[in-house]
C-alpha cells in the first residue's frame, strides 16, 4: 500500500518508514501541513498524521479532507493522550488513534488493518479454513458443526478473522472488542483467547488461532 | 520597589481618595463663592435703582405740590437720615439748592460714577420747570457685603477642608500599616516564599476578612505544592526501576552469546520499557481526572450493564487463577458520570483482586440500591486491611505491606479514588468480617 507519513521529528518518521518498508510498502514522508498537501499525487491508501506539526494541528488536514469528501483512512499517531485528544481526533474524521510511544508490530498491523478495510468493504460471510462466521446471522460454525459463543467471544473472533491472516494486538482487541480505553495490568485478553481456542480449535482439528510472539493473535 | 513616605502615601487609595475629596470640596465652595459674589452683586444693584426711582419720585411730586423750598426742606431731611442715598437738587441757574452730592451731572438718565474710594450709582432728571434732580446710590456698599460673605465662606470652607484632609490622612494611616503587611506577604509569594502569613488579628472590617482569605489561600497553595513536590519525586524515584532494569537487560543483550538468550533478554527489556510508559499513562490519567474535563463528558450510564460486562471480562482471568466470581446487581440503577472511568475504576479495583485475593477465594463484586445511594462494592474473603491504612493506600504511588514494585506503580487506587470524587461520590472500606471491602456510594 501507499503511505503518506505526516511526521516532523527525524526519528519517528525513520522508525515508520523502516517498519513500513520492510513490509513491503511505498511511505513518502512530510514533515508539515504545507507539504503534505502537496503529495496527494498519486494518492495514499492510508495517511499517517502526527498531531503537533510545526504548521499547526494535524487535526486540520484531516477535517479539510473529510470536508471534501476524501474518504482516505487515518491513522493520527501522536505523544497527546489525553481522552479529549482522542475525542477531537476521532471527531475530526480519524479512524484510529496510535500513541507515542508505540510498537513497530502495534503501528503495521493498525495500519494494514485500516487500509485493508477500505479497500475491501464490509464482507457479511467470513471464512478461514473450514472455519465460518456469518456476521449478520451471529452464527460460528466449524466443519459443519455449530459452535455456540458468547457475545464477546462472538466479537473477539469476528475481529481475528477480519484481519486474517495479519496479526491483531492486545490493545486492538481491549478497544474494539472491550471498549476499554486503557491497558489492564493483567492477562485479560490471553484468558479470553484461551476460552475462545477452546471452542474453536476443538480435538481433530488443525488449530487456527496463533499467538504471535511479541504483536497479538492471529487467525490463519 | 521600595517608596519614600511621601510616596507611600501617595500610592494608598485612602490618602487619593481624600485628596479627590478635597479638591471637589474645593471647587464647590470656589463655584458657591463666585455664583453667590454675582448674584449679591446684581441684587444690590437693583435694590438701589429701585431706591433711587422711587425717591427721585417723592422729590419730584414734592416739587410739583410745594415748589423748591418744600423740595429742598424734603432733600435736606433725607440727607440726615442713617444710610441715606446721596442727592443734589439744583435750580435753573444751575446752582446747589440742597443735598450732598458735590458733583455735577452733565448728561440725564442712569450714570456710573467712579470716584475712588465710592462707585456711585445716578439718576438725573429734569423737571419742566428747569430745576434739575439727582439721587446717586453708593454701590460699594454692596462690595462689603459681599466680601464679608466670602470670607466666612472662605474660613468654614477651609475648615472642612483641613478636617476631611485630617480624617484621611488618619484612614490612610490606619489602613496603611495593614495593607503593608498584606503587600509584604503578597509580594513575597511570586519569589517562591509560601511560609509567610499575614496573621492579622480577627476583626470584621473588609481588610481583616480580605487578610484571612489570602492566608487561607496560601495554605491551600502550599499544601498543594508540597504535594506536587512529593509526587515529582515519587515519579523520578519510580521511573529510575524499570529504567535501570531496562539499561541493565540492554548490556546483557549486547554480551549474550546465543540468539535464544538474545530474544529472551529482549522480551525482558521490552517489558520494563513497558512497565515506565504504562506508569506515565497513569500519571496522565490521574491528572487528567483531577483536572475535573471529564465532567463535560459526562452522561447517563446504565450501571447494571456496565458491571456485567466489566465482570464477563474478567471472569475467565478470574476462574483461570482458582478464583471464584460472584456477581450480585440490581436492576434499573442509573448515574450521571463517565462510562470509561468507571469502567477503569472496576477494573483497577479486579485488577488488585487478582494480585491480591487469597488463592481459590471468592471475589464479589455487587450493585444495590441503598439508603444511602447506589452503592457498588468489590470484596474478597482475604483478610482485609485496616481503616488507617486504607486511606494511606488511596494516596499517589502507596503500596500495600509487602507489596513490590513489579506489582505495579501504586496509582491503581489513587486512580479509583480520583474517579470517586469526580462523580461526587463517596469510597470507603467497609467490611464487619475484616475482610477487603471497597465500597462507593452515589449519595442518592
Amino acid at each position: 500500500m501507499r503511505v503518506l507519513l505526516i511526521e516532523d521529528d527525524p526519528q519517528t518518521a525513520r522508525h515508520v518508514t523502516t517498519t513500513l518498508t520492510s513490509r513491503g510498502h511505498e511511505v513518502r514522508a512530510a514533515v508539515d501541513l504545507a507539504s503534505a498537501r502537496t503529495m496527494f499525487e498519486p494518492a495514499p491508501d492510508i495517511l499517517i498524521v502526527d498531531r503537533m506539526l510545526p504548521d499547526g494541528d494535524g487535526i486540520e488536514l484531516v477535517a479539510e479532507l473529510r470536508a471534501s469528501r476524501e474518504a482516505v483512512p487515518v491513522l493520527f499517531l501522536t505523544a497527546r493522550g489525553l481522552v479529549e485528544d482522542r475525542v477531537a481526533g476521532f471527531e475530526a474524521g480519524g479512524d484510529d488513534y496510535l500513541l507515542k510511544p508505540f510498537a513497530a508490530a502495534e503501528l503495521t498491523a493498525r495500519a494494514e488493518a485500516l487500509a485493508r478495510r477500505a479497500l475491501r468493504g464490509p464482507a457479511t460471510l467470513l471464512t478461514i479454513a473450514d472455519l465460518n462466521l456469518d456476521r449478520l446471522a451471529r452464527t460460528v460454525e466449524r466443519g459443519g458443526q455449530a459452535i455456540v459463543l458468547q457475545p464477546r467471544e462472538f466479537e473477539l473472533l469476528e475481529m481475528l478473522m477480519l484481519h486474517s491472516p495479519n496479526p491483531v494486538t492486545r490493545m486492538m482487541l481491549l478497544e474494539k472488542v472491550w471498549k476499554f480505553r486503557f491497558d489492564p495490568a493483567t492477562n485479560l485478553i490471553e484468558s479470553h483467547v484461551s476460552r475462545l481456542r477452546g471452542k474453536i480449535d476443538f480435538p481433530g482439528t488443525t488449530p487456527l488461532i496463533h499467538t504471535i510472539r511479541n504483536q497479538g493473535y492471529a487467525v490463519h | 520597589m521600595r517608596y519614600t513616605r511621601a510616596e507611600t502615601l501617595w500610592r494608598s487609595t485612602g490618602f487619593r481618595v481624600a485628596v479627590i475629596q478635597a479638591a471637589l470640596l474645593t471647587a464647590a465652595m470656589l463655584g458657591a463663592g463666585i455664583a453667590t459674589w454675582l448674584s449679591t452683586r446684581s441684587a444690590f444693584e437693583t435694590e438701589i435703582r429701585e431706591r433711587i426711582t422711587l425717591e427721585t419720585g417723592a422729590i419730584r411730586n414734592e416739587l410739583g405740590h410745594e415748589g423748591m423750598p418744600g423740595a429742598a426742606a424734603a432733600v435736606e431731611a433725607r440727607v440726615r437720615r442713617p444710610g441715606a442715598l446721596v442727592y443734589r437738587l439744583e435750580n435753573a441757574a444751575g446752582t446747589k439748592v440742597a443735598g450732598d452730592l458735590e458733583f455735577r451731572s452733565s448728561t440725564l438718565g442712569w450714570q456710573r460714577l467712579d470716584l475712588g474710594e465710592q462707585e456711585l450709582l445716578i439718576y438725573a432728571i429734569r423737571t419742566r420747570t428747569g430745576a434739575r434732580l439727582t439721587v446717586g446710590g453708593d454701590l460699594e456698599e454692596g462690595e462689603v457685603l459681599r466680601n464679608r460673605l466670602l470670607g466666612s465662606l472662605a474660613l468654614w470652607g477651609g475648615i472642612a477642608l483641613a478636617l476631611g484632609l485630617a480624617l484621611g490622612l488618619w484612614l490612610t494611616r490606619h489602613t496603611l500599616a495593614r495593607i503593608g503587611i498584606i503587600t509584604e506577604v503578597v509580594e513575597q509569594t511570586p519569589e517562591g516564599d509560601l511560609g509567610k502569613r499575614i496573621g492579622l488579628p480577627p476583626a470584621s472590617d473588609d481588610l481583616s476578612r480580605l487578610a484571612h482569605r489570602i492566608d487561607a489561600m496560601l495554605d491551600r497553595i502550599a499544601a498543594l505544592v508540597s504535594a506536587q513536590r512529593r509526587i515529582s519525586a515519587d515519579v523520578a524515584h519510580e521511573l529510575r526501576t524499570p529504567l535501570s532494569d531496562l539499561a541493565f537487560k540492554l548490556e546483557m543483550m549486547a554480551n549474550a552469546g546465543d540468539v535464544e538468550a538474545r530474544i529472551s533478554l529482549h522480551e525482558e527489556a521490552s517489558a520494563a520499557l513497558g512497565r515506565a510508559t504504562s506508569l506515565f499513562d497513569a500519571m496522565l490519567r490521574l491528572a487528567e481526572i483531577e483536572a475535573g474535563t471529564a465532567r463535560e463528558r459526562f452522561a447517563t450510564i446504565d450501571l447494571a450493564t456496565l458491571v456485567g460486562d466489566i465482570a464477563e471480562a474478567y471472569r475467565p482471568e478470574i476462574e483461570a487463577t482458582g478464583r471464584t466470581l460472584i456477581l450480585s446487581v440490581s436492576q434499573g440503577c442509573t448515574v450521571v458520570g463517565d462510562a470509561d472511568l468507571v469502567t477503569q475504576t472496576l477494573a483497577n479495583l479486579l485488577d488488585n483482586e487478582l494480585k491480591f485475593a487469597p488463592a481459590q477465594g471468592v471475589i464479589h463484586l455487587s450493585l444495590d440500591q441503598t439508603e444511602d445511594g447506589i452503592a457498588l462494592s468489590v470484596s474478597d474473603d482475604g483478610p482485609g486491611i485496616a481503616a488507617s491504612d486504607f486511606s494511606a493506600l488511596i494516596r499517589p504511588f502507596a503500596r500495600a505491606r509487602g507489596c513490590v514494585e513489579a506489582d505495579g506503580a501504586g496509582l491503581g487506587l489513587a486512580i479509583v479514588h480520583a474517579v470517586v470524587q469526580l462523580h461526587g461520590g463517596q469510597l470507603s472500606n467497609v467490611s464487619s468480617t475484616g475482610s477487603w471491602c471497597v465500597r462507593w456510594v452515589w449519595p442518592s
